[in-house]
């Protein structure tokens, strides 16, 4: 997600990108973790973090937000 | 990590931009943060000789410098105590000049003089830390009198400020670094660094019983005319110190290196400018070395003062119970047997790996030195520091795993630099003690696996190899097919084929990985029907005017006391906090934590609900997980005009029966025995919910204490049950289903009863519906009343209740013989007619 740069930002350290989808192919570890031969199955993931898009999406300054359960807060979304 | 662009340069001889060193590094996965520019606005910063100095004439502790600045001659006002004598060379910030302060360089007069130009510091100029005077040059500086300062001392570099992973302890050094960069551009790494010692003492030591020796410079002696001076050992101090390591799992390797006749003094400009640009503080010239070292080599390593070693002996050993250690940030200790120290004969004299001692550092007194570079074990110095609260340099790089194959070329260059820089003679041998060899890992790898994995059939070998290569592997055929990789020491995490894989990806570049387009198939399989069930129950709770809350499924132990609900709780085996130590058994607590904060903020009603998990130890799996439906109703009710009134036990309940209604479903609610209600309820004001007969969970106003706990001044009405019973039944139940239109007219007819107190409205209900039949469509109370005419202990109750037949018109005499059998039934459970 790219944005005008601007010099104050501090989100995206002036790059003008913040990471909101990381994503990767599955570590053999992590299947051997689950029971499954890794010579037999690959994977790849992602996921969002979707408490930062929530923020994007919905005008939100402060994470903490989410977590606080501010009924002021809650009453809004 | 901070990183020179400069000291990057001189490893690599690679000759591109900063910003392309960067975007090159950032691409192959060490994301650099930031490029800090530093040395910029030093264009008019002059190197000058000072010719005179004289008092100003009216102003004391201030002076009149004449300089000569190439040119001409000037006179400028300085207040610093240090100015040199004629012939120094000093540093002028000329006008024009803006220092990284903000301050601009302009003529100007102090006490009738006009002073052009201005004698500036280190701190002044932003290039190191001493405020204290100006800036003198240390060596002969007449030759640079009139060039610009930041050409003749280096002083523009360009800071990378690199975002590691922590799999890559081996780029927390400017050297692995270097190498990385030139695995990315492709070239050969040959780092040029000086290895030979200036300064050899000239006697040949000899090992210490039971211990090995490594010779910090091969062919010393032999080789004495080409490395320089010889030095006279100090009778004072020992040539070799023995090294015993009593725990093999944690230190691997400790070399002691000892060092006599060290001239401790301030690090010339270079290096102190060096450190001050990579944010390291400068103290002393030993100090200065083992921070450069670790900069460089990614390899931290301590110097003791050797005459403040008892006994003159290294011991790395566990902690004995109650030992104290007094560090060098100030602080002093009492150890866990579970730490590991550096001791002498008698006591700690360093925490492995984390910080030295204060006792034993180096200080202006110090003559002889003892070196140590060891390796230790991350997860004993990442234990250690977490458990005293303690992050150094020095641990960062130890819990993230510094290479041990090098430990023996960090010896000799840490050698070379302090026998350079404080003239100290470095013994021939230095003692080397190594509790067990820490094994490469031997990887097998096939170019074959490497195509699948990138999903690119096209690589050839040749580059996988070089690549590699360039990395410090060694590649070589194996036995049957394919490659034996032999992993480089600096690279812990290399141990299996796929992170092989993912180096050949990276240094070629992720952009070269081919992009195929997803083409999912729907499964109506795939679809979790639980999920639409309880997706139900959010949006008929939205419905019932209720707002979602999200908590945090652990808790500190404490909030599930205070909301007096299941203490049983799952402890996490690694906490963040105590605050979040344990999971919750219960909503209440989260939705207690919601409204209290709700009424510090002086907001003080609010309808909320959370739908969410519970757990509990379970025997036969390693959670008992349960989807439960939380509600909290506090403060007053809201109406269209004026002040509501508080809410009661009604609101909940009609919460709960509007929720459940709301997904096609049927709760009833009984009077429990107070034995049998959850702690978080008031004992009176509670009612069981059930569902198919079975209890489900509770509405009830909140138990007294828990107000307290939670300092609400108004008791809120709380409510959770569980959804898994009615999570089944919905997905059992079908679509809604929907009966015929009544085509004959409905009778009603009302009663004023008077009830004893504890018969419920639920059990009124339940007589006069049992008793009048199928024909009986309607029970509603109209009225309540307590009060004169009534006796104490009862409440009259006024009811509607309506009949109908589907079937025929209902006659007067149908519902007068429902109605007599209703009131007997009503007289059963103590209820009569109000004459």
């Amino acid at each position: 997600m790219q944005r005008a740069r601007t010099k104050a930002c501090r989100t995206c350290k002036t790059t003008g990108w913040i990471e909101v989808l990381g994503c990767g192919s599955i570590h053999p570890v992590v299947f051997e973790q689950c029971g499954l031969d890794p010579s037999e199955w690959t994977g790849f993931a992602w996921g969002m973090g979707i408490d930062r898009i929530a923020m994007i999406r919905h005008g939100i300054r402060d994470i903490r937000m989410l977590y606080e359960n501010d009924i002021r807060f809650l009453e809004q979304l | 990590m901070k990183a020179s662009y400069n000291w990057l340069k001189e490893l690599t001889g690679i000759q591109v931009t900063p910003d392309e060193m960067a975007e090159r590094l950032t691409r192959a996965g060490l994301e650099v943060e930031g490029i800090e520019h530093v040395g910029e606005g030093l264009e008019k910063v002059l190197c000058v000789e000072v010719r005179s100095k004289k008092p100003h004439p009216t102003k004391e502790r201030l002076n009149l410098v004449t300089i000569f600045d190439g040119k001409t001659e000037r006179e400028v006002v300085c207040g610093a105590p240090n100015v040199p004598g004629p012939g120094a060379t000093v540093l002028l910030a000329d006008v024009g000049t803006v220092l990284p302060g903000g301050m601009a360089i302009e003529a100007r007069d102090v006490g009738g003089i006009r002073s052009v130009g201005m004698l500036a510091s280190e701190k002044e100029l932003g290039i190191g830390a001493d405020g204290d005077g100006i800036f003198v040059m240390a060596d002969d500086g007449r030759q640079h009198i009139g060039k610009s300062a930041a050409d003749v001392l280096g002083l523009r570099d360009a800071i990378l400020e690199i975002s590691l992973t922590p799999n890559r302890p081996d780029c927390l050094g400017h050297i692995g670094i270097a190498r990385e960069l030139c695995a990315l551009f492709n070239v050969p790494f040959v780092p040029h660094l000086s290895t030979n010692p200036s300064h050899v003492l000239t006697e040949r030591a000899e090992a210490p019983a039971g211990t090995v020796a490594l010779e910090t410079v091969d062919g010393l002696l032999a080789a004495s005319a080409e490395t320089g001076n010889l030095v006279i050992p100090d009778k004072n101090f020992p040539m070799v110190v023995p090294v015993h390591i009593a725990e093999a799992q944690r230190c691997a390797r400790y070399v002691a290196t000892v060092f006599h006749r060290v001239a401790m003094r301030p690090s010339p400009f270079w290096l102190r400018y060096r450190l001050h640009t990579l944010g390291q503080r400068t103290i002393d010239n030993v100090v200065d070395t083992t921070n450069y070292i670790m900069l460089e080599q990614g390899h931290p390593i301590h110097a003791f003062d050797l005459a403040k070693l008892e006994g003159q002996r290294i011991e790395v050993r566990l902690a004995r119970a109650g030992e104290k250690l007094a560090l060098l940030d100030g602080t002093e200790r009492v150890l866990h047997e579970d730490d590991l120290v550096i001791a002498d004969a008698t006591k700690p004299v360093a925490l492995a790996g984390v910080m030295g001692g204060a006792e034993t550092a180096v200080s202006a007194t110090t003559t002889a030195v003892l070196l140590e570079v060891a390796w230790f074990d991350p997860r004993s110095v990442r234990r250690t520091s977490r458990r005293h609260g303690i992050h150094t340099d020095s641990s960062h790089r130890f819990e993230r795993g510094v290479d041990h194959g090098h430990v023996a070329s960090v010896v000799r260059r840490a050698s070379s630099m302090l026998t350079g820089l404080a003239r100290a003679g470095v013994s021939s041998i230095a003692v080397d003690a190594q509790a067990r060899t820490v094994a490469p890992a031997v990887i097998p790898l096939t170019p074959a696996y490497v195509r699948a994995s990138i999903g690119d059939e096209s690589i050839p070998e040749l580059p996988m190899r070089s690549i590699l290569e360039g990395l410090g592997c060694s590649v070589s055929p194996a036995e049957t097919t394919g490659w034996r990789v032999v992993a480089p020491t600096h690279r812990p995490d290399l141990t299996r084929s796929i992170d092989l894989v993912e180096e050949i990806a990276r240094v070629r570049g992720y952009d070269l990985v081919p992009s195929k387009m997803l083409r999912p198939e729907p499964s109506a399989a795939a679809t979790s029907q639980r999920h639409r069930h309880v997706r139900a129950f959010r949006k008929a709770a939205l419905a019932a005017s209720l707002h979602e809350a999200v908590n945090f499924t652990f808790l500190a132990p404490s909030d599930l006391a205070n909301a007096r609900v299941d203490t049983n709780a799952l402890p996490l085996i690694n906490p963040l906090s105590e605050e979040r130590s344990v999971m919750r058994t219960s909503l209440i607590p989260g939705l207690l934590a919601n409204i209290s904060r709700a009424a510090r903020h002086q907001r003080g009603s609010g309808r909320i609900f959370e739908i969410g998990k519970t757990y509990r130890a379970s025997s036969t799996a390693p959670a008992e997980e349960l989807l439960h439906l939380g509600i909290a109703i506090f403060g007053a009710r809201e109406v269209w005009m004026g002040e509501g009134e508080g809410v009661d036990f009604f609101d909940g309940k009609g919460a709960i029966e509007q929720v459940v209604a709301g997904t096609g479903l049927t709760v009833t609610f009984a009077l429990p025995d107070a034995a049998s209600l959850p702690g978080w309820a008031h004992p009176k004001r509670a009612a069981h919910v059930l569902f198919d007969g079975v209890v489900i969970g509770t509405v009830a106003e909140a138990h007294p204490d828990v107000c307290d706990a939670h300092d609400l001044a108004a008791r809120p009405i709380l409510a959770e049950l569980s959804l898994e019973a009615l999570l089944v039944a919905r997905a059992n139940a079908g679509p809604r289903q929907v009966a015929a239109l009544p085509r004959f007219q409905p009778v009603t007819r009302d009663f004023s009863l008077e009830v004893p107190e504890h018969v419920a409205f639920g059990d009124i209900e339940q007589a006069v519906t049992l008793a009048g039949g199928a024909l009986v469509t309607g029970v509603h109370v109209f009225d309540v009343y307590r009060g004169p005419g009534i006796a104490a202990d009862k409440k009259s109750i006024a009811l509607r209740i309506t009949y109908r037949d589907p079937e025929a018109t209902l006659t007067d005499k149908r519902v007068e013989e429902m109605q007599t059998k209703q009131l007997e039934a009503l007289r059963a459970i103590g209820a009569t007619l109000r004459a």
